[in-house]
């Protein structure tokens, strides 16, 4: 099945930073978060009841909830919109296989990803398609 | 918990959690609003167009979902879980402090397991003794109102912080993770439900894993069936072929070599145990595949012809089986399952197809306005001679099947629920006839044709109402003489059964040819021209339609 497409790179590239901004906030939370609980804890300490079955143990209340996935999910929403735009260019005619093969997480790390993607920035600095 | 632990506690970090857990539910709002302003303007169609683009999107808009959701309200919980018990607790830690302090003025002491005694033990007058004790009994129960409470509260605060770590999450799967097949829920009314609520993305991730698997799953939508039992019979096909090209290949190499005849004495020569073995394969190999590739031409032929056709099970295996829709199944108005009789398997399955389709365009034409689709049910090993079809147990080992399958279509069918008939020919009746004699809600309608017997010996037996029964029987059948002997219950046309025996015409010049001759037109003048379809067919599209009045019966 082939289907002709409109793709905007620019436009696609902006969603993908605006992802891996998002993705890089989120980062930050799900470590603030784990280290208030930890901070929390550390506090509790000789300050709890001793027999209480919620501020007992407090630290291991907190088990990254869901942010880990928030992350994990933006990350590779921008890292597949990146890909698309690296590849709009070359490919104006994608066919449904292409959706699994730029889904592939074995290609996130090759060099196409490292070609779209700049992913130790907070912002990144992809400048467009090649 | 003991009354000493309350004291000097301090839950000050606690009320600073709860702050800290109001900028973080502040946090889950904002990056809703990020995904959904911010995101989804740069992926408008304008600019990325196509499925792909479309699947995008909905992944945006379901995480955008999903945070503001399902996440948010959880955090909310713990965020107020946290303010609320933290108001609690001190309340009592408060209350400690006061019961200490009240006791410290009637110079009372209130030890670890929380009974109050006397600290001096002095001789008291009867009044002030009696006194004292009052207010002993009044602090110690206060002692135990403040434990019971400050325990209450410390219960709620770790159930709702256990709540948040042991909930699942409903956050998509990241894109290019691998699907877990332990997600896929068991049950059709589940995996409808499991189904609708992955995104594209997901769906495509699911189909990509687990094609063999979700194709034949009940509660999945026909069109996902469809892909993945295409995919499926494609590579299969892909499979049998490279097979066969390699024992073709080791055959010619023994016969080049001369290695695939031996000695068998007295100067005779036979073929090796070897190349026999290898032939034998070699031929099961391309039964299979002519099996294959001929469905996948029937329904290629369908598609020509304009049909809507949707692969929804199959398997290569033994005499091979096929359950092919010609229509929409999840959205048709009217959804009938036809069930084949004794010797269908897949290499005649063309039967089935063309049966099929004659009845879609029959109920098109009975009902013009509402949407129909006809399914030809292969799920089953028919009997393969009459010795097999004298016994039921084929048509029991079926009906779990059967059912499940046709909960399946209900579960998966959108909007208003479809008008639903089972109908079976010959032993494919015993099939039908049998499952609704052993589930409820399979069918709102079932009919049999030629049938040798339901399993039941009444309607009364079946699960529906006597008026939702129908029957037929051209005269001449070679089905009645099993329909007298009874070795699948009563005969469903005779008076005493019950339900609506409807008029068949007999076509063709034998037993045998009467007994596939209900889809067939009638040629009534004899002129070689057909006049009008086998009054059975008319039949079945009416009660197909739900058209009941216009059902002739018989007598």
């Amino acid at each position: 099945m082939t289907e002709n497409r409109t793709i905007e790179p620019d436009a696609l590239n902006e969603g993908a930073r605006l992802l891996f901004d998002l993705a890089e906030a989120m980062r930050e939370q799900y470590r603030g978060v784990g280290e208030d609980y930890t901070a929390t804890a550390d506090r509790f300490a000789g300050l709890l009841p001793a027999g209480s079955s919620a501020l007992s143990d407090f630290e291991k209340r907190w088990s990254g909830y869901e942010y880990k996935d928030m992350v994990e999910n933006v990350t590779a929403l921008a890292e597949y919109l990146a890909v698309f735009a690296a590849d709009a260019e070359a490919v104006e005619d994608y066919i449904a296989a292409d959706f699994n093969r730029l889904a592939d997480p074995a290609l996130f790390g090759t060099e196409i990803r490292a070609a779209a993607v700049d992913t130790h920035s907070a912002a990144t600095t992809y400048d467009g398609p090649r | 918990m003991q009354w000493s632990d309350l004291a000097g506690a301090d839950l000050a970090p606690l009320s600073d959690l709860a702050d800290k857990w109001r900028g973080y539910t502040a946090h889950l709002e904002e990056y809703g609003s990020v995904l959904a302003e911010d995101v989804a303007k740069k992926l408008g169609e304008d600019v990325f167009e196509g499925a792909d683009a479309a699947a995008a999107r909905d992944r945006v808009a379901r995480l955008r979902a999903v945070i503001t959701g399902d996440v948010l309200e959880r955090a909310v919980s713990v965020r107020d879980g946290l303010s609320t018990a933290y108001e609690a607790l001190q309340a009592e830690l408060e209350e400690h402090a006061a019961v200490e302090a009240d006791a410290g003025d009637l110079r009372l002491r209130i030890q670890n397991d929380g009974a109050v005694v006397r600290i001096e033990q002095t001789v008291l007058g009867t009044d002030a003794a009696a006194a004292l004790n009052q207010q002993i009994t009044t602090l110690a129960q206060r002692v135990a109102d403040c434990m019971g409470r400050f325990e209450a509260a410390d219960a709620n605060l770790a159930h709702r912080l256990q709540g948040a770590i042991e909930e699942p999450s409903k956050l998509p799967l990241p894109i290019g993770e691998n699907p877990d097949i332990r997600d896929i829920p068991t049950g059709p009314g589940h995996v409808a439900d499991w189904w609708a609520g992955l995104d594209p993305m997901e769906q495509a991730a699911y189909l990509e894993a687990f094609p063999e698997f979700l194709g034949g799953l009940d509660g999945m939508p026909a069109d996902a069936r469809n892909t993945a039992n295409e995919a499926t019979l494609a590579s299969e096909i892909d499979s049998l072929d490279a097979e066969i090209t390699s024992i073709e290949a080791q055959l010619a190499a023994l016969e080049a070599g001369g290695d695939h005849m031996m000695t068998a004495g007295r100067g005779e020569t036979m073929e090796t145990e070897e190349y026999r073995d290898l032939q034998a394969r070699l031929e099961e190999l391309q039964g299979k595949r002519d099996d294959a590739t001929g469905l996948q031409e029937n329904i290629e032929t369908l598609e020509r012809d304009g049909r809507d056709v949707y692969l929804l099970d199959y398997s290569l295996d033994d005499d091979g089986q096929a359950v092919v829709a010609i229509g929409n199944p999840d959205t048709a108005d009217n959804t009938a399952v036809h069930v084949p009789g004794t010797y269908s398997e897949l290499s005649n399955y063309s039967t089935q197809l063309d049966r099929a389709s004659v009845m879609y365009k029959d109920a098109e034409r009975a009902a013009p306005g509402e949407e129909t689709a006809v399914i030809a049910w292969l799920g089953y090993d028919a009997p393969d001679d009459l010795a097999q079809a004298s016994d039921p147990q084929q048509a029991h080992d079926a009906t779990g099947d059967l059912n499940s399958f046709m909960n399946g279509l209900d579960a998966a069918h959108q909007g208003d629920d479809s008008h639903t008939t089972l109908m079976g020919h010959s032993y494919g009746s015993t099939v039908a006839g049998d499952t609704i004699r052993n589930y409820e809600g399979v069918a709102d309608d079932l009919i049999t044709v030629a049938s040798p017997g339901t399993t039941a010996n009444s309607a009364e037996e079946l699960n529906l109402a006597e008026d939702h029964i129908w029957s037929a029987t051209a005269e001449g059948d070679a089905i009645e003489l099993p329909q007298d002997l009874g070795l699948l219950g009563h005969d469903s046309t005779s008076d005493g059964f019950g339900g609506n025996a409807v008029t068949a015409d007999a076509i063709g010049a034998s037993g045998s040819e009467i007994h596939g001759g209900y889809w067939k037109d009638l040629d009534e003048n004899g002129d070689g021209v057909p006049d009008r379809p086998n009054s059975a067919r008319t039949n079945i599209a009416n009660i197909i339609t739900g058209q009941y009045d216009d059902v002739e019966t018989v007598g």
